[in-house]
């Protein structure tokens, strides 16, 4: 694919395509997608190989195998707050399914949602299906991309059904602070919007930052749809479990979206994830030690190739200016691919305005992403000096 | 303690169909599935493999497709491994027709499509209803063999995509010309006890699959990575 053709694309289409294209590049070290490289831990392997040496293994209830709510339950009130049953939880096939049900459980063609700018944009497509309505909440560099009640206070309407928060934010790191989660709590109880929290990266937050469920606050049960799954605290993207938290009643009309959407989750899934939930989170610090010091390395690594960043506060992902070399960050990330052997997301994969910024992960072996930023740095910043000897 | 905002109505008229039908077979689940799902953890199969799924599974599906039906279908960009069959005919109704404009004709089991139509919003009838305009015909065992017919030969005329649910003995629609307009749908070792582990398949003419395998990424991202490896056990075994 050239670059005029990925000039046409934006969102996921862009994503897969420049992951399609990397697939070309010999040796190639893949910065895109937000796969955590670490394995699975062991005692969840077990569980599953556990699992599959019982010969009959019978298909699990729709809403999820009840140890496996009960569990992700316990969790939600110990590790957040959240003061659930397991009849409010939805085990999903991913992460990605809960944001699908969630959708189309909620809106009726015509509501208006509020969605962070930018965004990952698989929530657009599960807006578009469900016929909502997509209103877009400015974030900024200067907030280090937090979102603010002030940006959201102005764009709510009669037809505001909900508003999406991502904590912390994929693509920028960017988080809801304890201050801010009150006062959209606040908007959220005035306005009688709900608010769906994705908290996948929820695990993750960098000191002296913390994590917020919104859901937790005084008078927000009943206005909150909680999103999270296994996949990145616990390294299991390839097992497909996320999970919804919410008021029963919107938990049992999800639940009748998922039976006609893909059934049951795996039984194997869910006993691996059972095994996850129900041990203590010494793998999860493991995992968060070996970030952070990834974190580090790729912060020392932009600061030196001079590309600007607002340090992340929480998630995988950096969100660096491409600006400094004079180049749209499609061109940039193009460029990168094809000279330096190094995949990362153009800011257009997560929203069309976002064309200045690139996406960067940090989920390779630390000698894999030391060896990306000395393939990135000299690219770089060659293309910053032509473009300072121009200017 | 309920939502603080109305569901859409959708969800509501869901939640009234009930659960959608589950065939379940406590089977025992071939030793050959386990064995392949248990090798593929020892090898750190735990990513997110291909979103169309991995590659050994789609030739062989391909494969399979051709020796049972004669069809021709391009393993790399015909192919996509879905969460079950379920999600095969989700994938398939929210794409083959304009949303909440459209009809689905059941010829059978119109149980396995009923939730995927309301969430469309598009009619389910029987194969006695009254259609025009946007149309699918979903054609699955059980169907009556002289409405099958009818309405395979109605499909060609209009020119109206089929889904076919590989379910028994029935013929491919392939074979009354229709393979291009046809999405072959079906489980993968649902009848051998992997029914639990999800993993089902689509295929189509690439120009159909592409959009079909977007959406199915925008759904689930990929297949549970270790049922794809155990479905393709369970096939290589049973070649």
């Amino acid at each position: 694919m050239t670059l005029d053709e990925l000039r046409r694309l934006d969102g996921a289409k862009l994503r897969y395509a420049l992951m399609d294209l990397a697939k070309e590049v010999k040796g190639a070290i893949a910065l895109g997608r937000g796969d955590p490289d670490l394995d699975t831990p062991e005692h969840v392997v077990a569980a599953a190989v556990r699992a599959l040496s019982e010969s009959v293994q019978p298909l699990q209830p729709i809403a999820g195998m009840d140890a496996l709510r009960s569990a992700i339950a316990r969790r939600a009130k110990g590790d957040h707050g959240l003061d659930v049953g397991p009849e409010q939880v939805l085990v999903t096939t991913g992460g990605q399914e809960g944001l699908f049900l969630v959708m189309t459980a909620l809106l009726d063609p015509g509501d208006e949602i509020l969605v962070p700018d930018p965004r990952y944009t698989s929530y657009d497509q599960a807006i578009e299906h469900a016929g909502g309505v997509s209103v877009t909440v400015p974030t900024y560099p200067e907030d280090a991309f937090d979102l603010k009640a002030a940006a959201i206070e102005p764009l709510i309407t009669p037809k505001t059904k909900a508003l999406l928060l991502v904590t912390p934010s994929n693509p920028t790191g960017g988080i809801i602070t304890p201050g801010e989660a009150a006062k959209i709590a606040a908007l959220a109880q005035q306005h009688g919007f709900v608010v769906i929290s994705d908290e996948i990266y929820g695990k993750f937050v960098w000191p002296p930052h913390e994590h917020v469920s919104i859901g937790a606050l005084p008078g927000m049960a009943e206005h909150t749809i909680t999103l999270s799954g296994f996949s990145k605290a616990w390294a299991m993207t390839g097992w497909r479990v996320g999970y919804v938290i919410a008021p029963e009643d919107a938990i049992d009309a999800m639940a009748a979206v998922k039976g006609a959407t893909t059934g049951p989750v795996s039984s194997v899934s869910q006993a691996a994830a059972l095994a996850a939930a129900e041990a203590d989170d010494a793998c999860i610090d493991a995992f968060r030690t070996v970030y952070a010091e990834r974190r580090t390395l790729m912060a020392d690594g932009l600061s030196a190739m001079g590309l600007r960043y607002t340090d992340p506060r929480g998630g995988f992902f950096f969100w660096a200016d491409s600006s400094s070399t004079g180049l749209r960050a499609l061109e940039l990330s193009y460029l990168l691919l094809s000279e330096a052997r190094v995949l990362v997301f153009p800011g257009t994969g997560f929203g069309a305005s976002w064309s200045d910024y690139l996406r960067i992960t940090t989920l390779q072996p630390t000698e894999v992403l030391r060896e990306a930023v000395e393939r990135m740095t000299p690219v770089v910043q060659r293309y910053a000096a032509e473009a300072k000897a121009r200017s | 303690m309920g939502l603080a905002v109305p569901l859409a109505r959708r969800a509501a008229a869901l939640r009234d169909l009930g659960e959608s039908a589950r065939d379940a077979h406590d089977v025992a689940v071939p030793a050959a599935a386990r064995g392949a799902a248990i090798e593929a953890l020892r090898r750190g199969e735990t990513h997110y493999t291909d979103r169309p799924g991995i590659l050994p599974l789609r030739e062989r599906v391909a494969d399979d497709l051709e020796q049972r039906f004669g069809l021709a279908v391009d393993a790399r960009a015909g192919v996509v491994i879905t969460c079950g069959v379920t999600e095969a005919r989700f994938v398939a109704i929210q794409q083959l027709l304009p949303a909440a404009d459209g009809t689905v004709v059941a010829l059978a089991q119109p149980e396995r499509v009923a939730g995927a139509c309301l969430v469309r919003g598009v009619r389910l009838v029987g194969p006695h209803a009254d259609v025009a305009g946007n149309v699918v015909v979903y054609v699955s065992g059980g169907a009556d063999p002289g409405a099958r017919e009818a309405w395979l030969a109605r499909a060609t005329e209009q020119r109206w995509p089929v889904l076919f649910e590989v379910d028994g003995p029935a013929p491919h629609p392939a074979a009354q010309g229709l393979a291009e307009q046809t999405v072959t749908i079906g489980g993968l070792g649902h009848d051998a006890g992997l029914e639990a582990w999800r993993v089902g398949f689509l295929a189509a003419p690439a120009a159909t699959a592409g959009p079909l395998r977007d959406f199915k990424q925008a759904l689930t991202i990929c297949t549970t990575n270790l049922s794809q490896w155990g479905a393709l056990g369970l096939m290589e075994a049973t070649a």
